[in-house]
């Protein structure tokens, strides 16, 4: 990357960590959206499949018809809303789960149906400003890779630890860390994972910031 | 306590681990030793990890980590696989102390999380016992001669089928160092007549645990008397009792604290043991007194502790350290402090690109800079910082 990217980057800074939900503001390690379903339901990459297909289908869509209906209205409606449309379209979403996924969706028991009024589904509600429907599709989309990433992440380390395997293939023999697959073994993973995530964005803050005073102090 | 009299205390610590190392080793052979090594490598290694990634200096006077690692080890049966040990101990000291802020200041016991770790992970491994004199693979510590523990066989509900004698010495199916109770209350009595460890935790732990178990007998058909002997020379409890309760780091300073914490210890240890689903309930006992340790040492009163204040404020005051009382007091004088020496110049590249990245670190305010500097960078940066000092004059 140039110096001129950096500086822009360090000038930009608040942008384009709103922009990079995979990265820099990551829903889950950042955050800290979505614990309840990664923390107890992830224990396997296969489980936190069904998360992100379930996640997928259910915060753009909600976002895009909420931002529709709720354009005109104050907070506290909205509020109201969107928990009502996000139970609406979980209602088909687990149709069609159960229709072409069969009993593995009761894996993650009612973790699944909490989704509806998770912060990462419905704390758009906050947002006193309009939203139109681009920006609803941009910014779910990236919600939700944010989401993948992280929640595939922490599913496949924690599988890793409690079984040895990475999505049902056989890595080593031997069960690393066996509290992996229990809910506090789930939140210390999440939380060294937030950890390291931390300090990356950290370190890479500080090296934008470096070379953007770099390339100034040059011009 | 001072960072002399801690050390102190780890040290007679280390000492009397090693004693009690030595006689499972004659029991159960030279894997004792090889376990005990790696335990010490692994904590150190963790050790020097964590102040690398932290970027501070390592501290070798700090033996806490060793110290926890030798007594979570003696508390394992010798067939104990070598990844188990090592993954808790990994596990423990880094989240365990360095996640709490290090060195004296982990608000639970290392040892006790430790043995808690591995107990939730791996228990059908952690609750084994193996006969004195068995033969064990040295690497693998496969053994025919494994059984379950006298604790868990008390659980369930049997007695020991072995002699109170046999119990005291350690003669029995048991695990490394934890079950020599001889000789763990010789070093006791020894390190209490030392003085490097205080009567109050130990005493009220034993002598309460004592009392419920003569209480509240669970083992049916014997004397309240053969019910005391049993608790108590199973499940580790003098072993605890010394090792782990007299940690300075996680327990009270005030012997009103000491003796309330070890009596809250003991009930709670022994409720564990009774209806709780592993055995060594003294272990969970004391993580969970451990969050109370601030609060037992503020209700039950605090010495009174001296705190000097800078010349300026005028004022000196004692600090009831419990009960938050502050009184003021006739000032004395305050020594005046020496002006710190001044700073060397510069004299060759290598010194000016130090001084500079440490500028720059202060001034960005982190603790290392990412990035490296060329001389003629730093040169033609300070001929243009001139440059623009002589225009702006």
């Amino acid at each position: 990357m140039k110096n001129k990217d950096y500086s822009y980057l360090y000038a930009n800074w608040d942008d384009t960590v709103r922009r990079r939900k995979i990265t820099l503001s990551n829903p889950v390690f950042v955050k800290g959206l979505a614990l309840a379903p990664v923390v107890v339901a992830g224990t396997t990459v296969q489980n936190g499949i069904l998360l992100c297909i379930a996640v997928f289908f259910l915060l753009t869509p909600t976002r895009i018809i909420t931002s529709l209906i709720t354009r005109h209205m104050s907070v506290p409606f909205k509020t109201f809303f969107y928990p009502f449309v996000s139970a609406l379209v979980f209602a088909f979403v687990y149709y069609y789960m159960y229709r072409y996924l069969g009993t593995r969706v009761l894996l993650l028991g009612v973790y699944l149906p909490i989704l509806v009024i998770d912060p990462l589904i419905v704390k758009n509600f906050e947002k006193t400003r309009k939203e139109s429907v681009l920006y609803s599709v941009i910014n779910g989309l990236r919600n939700t890779m944010g989401f993948v990433v992280a929640c595939l992440l922490v599913c496949a380390v924690r599988e890793f630890l409690a079984f040895g395997t990475i999505a049902g293939i056989k890595v080593i023999g031997v069960a690393l860390l066996p509290m992996a697959q229990y809910s506090f073994g789930g939140f210390l993973i999440v939380a060294l994972l937030s950890g390291i995530w931390s300090t990356a964005i950290r370190n890479y803050k500080y090296k934008v910031k470096v070379e953007a005073m770099h390339s100034e102090r040059l011009s | 306590m001072t960072n002399t009299e801690r050390k102190n205390h780890d040290k007679y610590m280390l000492w009397a681990i090693f004693a009690i190392a030595f006689c499972g080793s004659v029991l159960h052979g030279a894997r004792v030793w090889m376990l005990c090594g790696i335990a010490i490598l692994t904590a150190k290694a963790v050790d020097v990890a964590v102040s690398m990634i932290r970027r501070t200096d390592f501290d070798s006077t700090d033996h806490s980590s060793e110290l926890s690692a030798l007594i979570f080890t003696l508390m394992l049966p010798v067939n104990i696989p070598v990844y188990v040990m090592v993954t808790s101990i990994v596990l423990a000291v880094a989240v365990g102390k360095h996640m709490f802020g290090g060195r004296d200041v982990y608000p639970f016991n290392l040892a006790a999380l430790t043995m808690c770790c591995a107990a939730v992970n791996w228990p059908d491994k952690v609750f084994s016992a193996v006969a004195p004199f068995a033969k064990v693979d040295l690497l693998s510590g496969y053994t025919a001669q494994a059984t379950i523990s006298n604790a868990s066989l008390i659980k369930d509900g049997g007695v020991p089928p072995y002699s109170t004698f046999d119990m005291l010495v350690g003669n029995y199916p048991g695990v490394m160092g934890a079950d020599f109770v001889i000789v763990i209350a010789v070093i006791g009595l020894f390190m209490i007549a030392r003085r490097k460890i205080t009567w109050h935790i130990p005493v009220t732990f034993l002598v309460t645990c004592a009392a419920i178990a003569y209480l509240f007998p669970r083992v049916y058909g014997f004397s309240r008397l053969e019910s005391i002997s049993l608790e108590m020379l199973n499940g580790s409890v003098f072993f605890v009792a010394l090792f782990m309760l007299a940690d300075p780091a996680t327990t009270p300073k005030t012997p009103k604290a000491k003796v309330v914490f070890g009596f809250l210890t003991a009930v709670l240890a022994m409720i564990f043991r009774y209806v709780g689903s592993f055995d060594i309930g003294t272990c969970f006992a004391l993580l969970l007194i451990n969050t109370l340790d601030g609060y037992i040492e503020r209700i039950c009163g605090g010495k009174k502790v001296k705190i000097e204040l800078p010349e300026e404020t005028g004022t000196e005051q004692t600090k009831e350290k419990s009960r938050g009382i502050v009184k003021n007091v006739k000032l004395e004088k305050a020594e005046k402090t020496e002006k710190p020496p001044k700073a060397e110049k510069v004299k060759t590249p290598h010194d000016a690109i130090v001084l500079i990245s440490e500028t720059e670190d202060k001034i960005d305010n982190v603790i290392y800079s990412t990035r490296t500097l060329s001389i003629e960078e730093i040169l033609k940066a300070e001929e243009e910082q001139k440059k623009r000092r002589k225009a702006g004059k």
